[in-house]
């Protein structure tokens, strides 16, 4: 059970008419871990968060969270009641105090936790009397948290959760998330903050025009994938470059261009007995994001 | 704890409702005598308070209340940002249509109750007696219509995004539906007639001037039972049309 991921999709699928928001999805995200779930504006984060949550139903494939399937409208039930959500706009009641909300969200969690709610209250200084429409987006996104944390949620869903948030707020709620994991409770969350991944993810899962492009160990992508640059002296056509280990392959004039997950050396052998120059560098998340998801010239 | 929910969303709408009509009945019973006469024709005082606040200027206001309170839900909620938190709770959409509804549909008795409890209790400071059974009458005819009403605006709250577009479509259906009542095809069917039921013209008619004054005439159970399915069915209907939306 301990092994079992948390979230699994396969294959799923979101289309709104004729654009494909979500195509043909498989992922895991394991247990106790922070997933960082990548991806550029349109890339299909929201879209795969909604079906997780079932606001919005697949078009086609199927997926579990906790075990629960997320197209069963009774199993989604079971899934709300043990996760938590953090919206990207963090929509709260506005016309509710902070404490009319947080007694309100309460009544739904029979596990909810007064200490966690005392603890938080006071320690994101949240005003209890004021208007939820009245605090900073900031103030909103650690009610929102609060309301995620105090009912001690086997999963926390943010999605985008540092959209409009200043430098101090964002580095609190990234601890804060940091905090949560080592408590035991697994973390997704969708971001295309590069540096706020790479900061506190375990895992990266990257998403582009609805697919995934990457699913990797953060630890590993920085130890193990590696820049190949091959240049090629002569006239004749640079060949392309299906090894094993090759992620992604672009070719620019003379220059190819590649993102290798493994056989580095393997790749560098295949280019020098070319008789072409290869050099190899390390990557970044950030280099590794722009390889994977920008547009080919 | 649904139900605070949809307390808090509704609750400065009903209030501003419940005053209006109050104010609105407290005035005709305050101007009754400047009213009467002023009036073509020697009007009895039950006349005169059934003119102008059950057949037409009070009940008028009611049923735009009534519509405004029937507005809201989850779809409206997309455009204000929250409906993502609603439907991360816990709770199945079929519910919070349920809990929205019979939060709407208590609101609208109570405000049809209003006139009931003023008019009897206002009317003697001007010299006048109103019967509160028969006012009551009245107010039963009010809430079964209301309960229509108000399931229509649901309904279209539930169909069209938009701030104004359910509003402006409950108000074009009550008018289609009145339309529809003179067709010739339902002349002896009542019913049919939505506003007419509401304002007790066949109530009056069928017991003259002089029985306004007092509890008369049985009330018409069948045309109210028709409204509650018609009330249910649109309800259950916005409930299926919610359960099987995408909230993207």
């Amino acid at each position: 059970m301990a092994h079992q991921p948390v979230i699994e999709t396969h294959g799923l699928t979101r289309h709104y008419g004729n654009v494909q928001a979500v195509h043909g999805l498989s992922l895991t995200v394991a247990r106790r871990q922070i997933t960082g779930f990548l991806g550029r504006n349109g890339a299909g984060k929201s879209s795969t968060i909604k079906m997780l949550l079932g606001m919005i139903r697949p078009t086609a494939g199927t997926g579990r969270v906790l075990g629960y399937d997320i197209a069963d409208p009774a199993q989604s039930l079971q899934i709300r009641r043990r996760i938590a959500y953090v919206g990207e706009d963090k929509g709260l009641y506005g016309y509710m105090t902070v404490a009319e909300l947080i007694r309100f969200t309460r009544a739904f969690y029979p596990d909810w936790r007064p200490d966690i709610e005392a603890r938080l209250l006071q320690a994101y200084q949240l005003p209890p009397g004021r208007k939820v429409k009245a605090i900073s987006k900031g103030m909103r996104t650690k009610l929102a948290l609060l309301l995620a944390l105090a009912r001690r949620p086997e999963i926390i869903i943010l999605d985008e959760p540092s959209e409009g948030l200043d430098p101090v707020s964002i580095e609190e709620l990234l601890q804060t998330l940091q905090e949560v994991r080592a408590g035991g409770t697994s973390i997704f969350f969708s971001s295309h903050q590069l540096s706020e991944v790479e900061r506190i993810a375990d895992r990266v899962l990257m998403i582009d025009r609805g697919q995934l492009v990457m699913d990797a160990l953060l630890s590993d992508l920085l130890n193990n994938y590696r820049n190949i640059t091959v240049e090629f002296a002569g006239q004749e056509p640079v060949p392309a470059f299906d090894l094993a280990g090759v992620e992604r392959s672009r070719i620019q004039g003379r220059q190819a261009r590649m993102l290798a997950s493994a056989n580095v050396e393997g790749i560098v052998a295949h280019a020098r007995a070319l008789g072409a120059v290869a050099q190899v560098t390390p990557v970044n998340l950030r280099d590794a994001f722009l390889d994977l998801v920008r547009e080919a010239p | 704890m649904l139900w605070y929910k949809m307390w808090r969303e509704s609750r400065v709408r009903f209030a501003i409702s419940a005053v209006a009509l109050l104010w609105m009945c407290g005035a005709v019973v305050l101007l009754q005598q400047r009213v009467r006469a002023h009036a073509d024709e020697p009007l009895s005082y039950a006349r005169y308070i059934w003119s102008a606040v059950y057949k037409a200027n009070v009940l008028d206001l009611y049923v735009l209340l009534v519509i405004v309170l029937g507005l809201g839900g989850v779809l409206q909620e997309r455009a204000q940002g929250t409906a993502g938190f609603t439907l991360s709770l816990p709770v199945s959409r079929w519910r919070l249509i349920a809990v929205r509804a019979a939060t709407g549909w208590v609101q609208v008795a109570l405000l049809a109750l209003l006139p009931a409890l003023l008019i009897p209790l206002l009317s003697p400071f001007v010299g006048e007696a109103y019967p509160f059974a028969r006012a009551l009458q009245f107010s039963v005819l009010w809430a079964g219509g209301g309960m229509a009403i108000f399931a229509l605006a649901f309904f279209f709250s539930a169909v069209l995004s938009g701030a104004y577009s359910p509003a402006i479509a409950s108000v074009a259906g009550l008018i289609a539906c009145s339309v529809f009542a003179e067709l010739p095809l339902l002349d002896g069917h009542p019913a049919f007639d939505l506003l007419g039921t509401m304002h007790g013209a066949r109530l009056s008619a069928a017991h003259g001037a002089a029985s306004l004054a007092a509890f008369a005439a049985p009330l018409p159970w069948p045309s109210l039972g028709l409204y509650a399915a018609v009330a249910l069915c649109l309800v259950g209907v916005a409930g299926g049309i919610t359960a099987r939306r995408d909230f993207s």
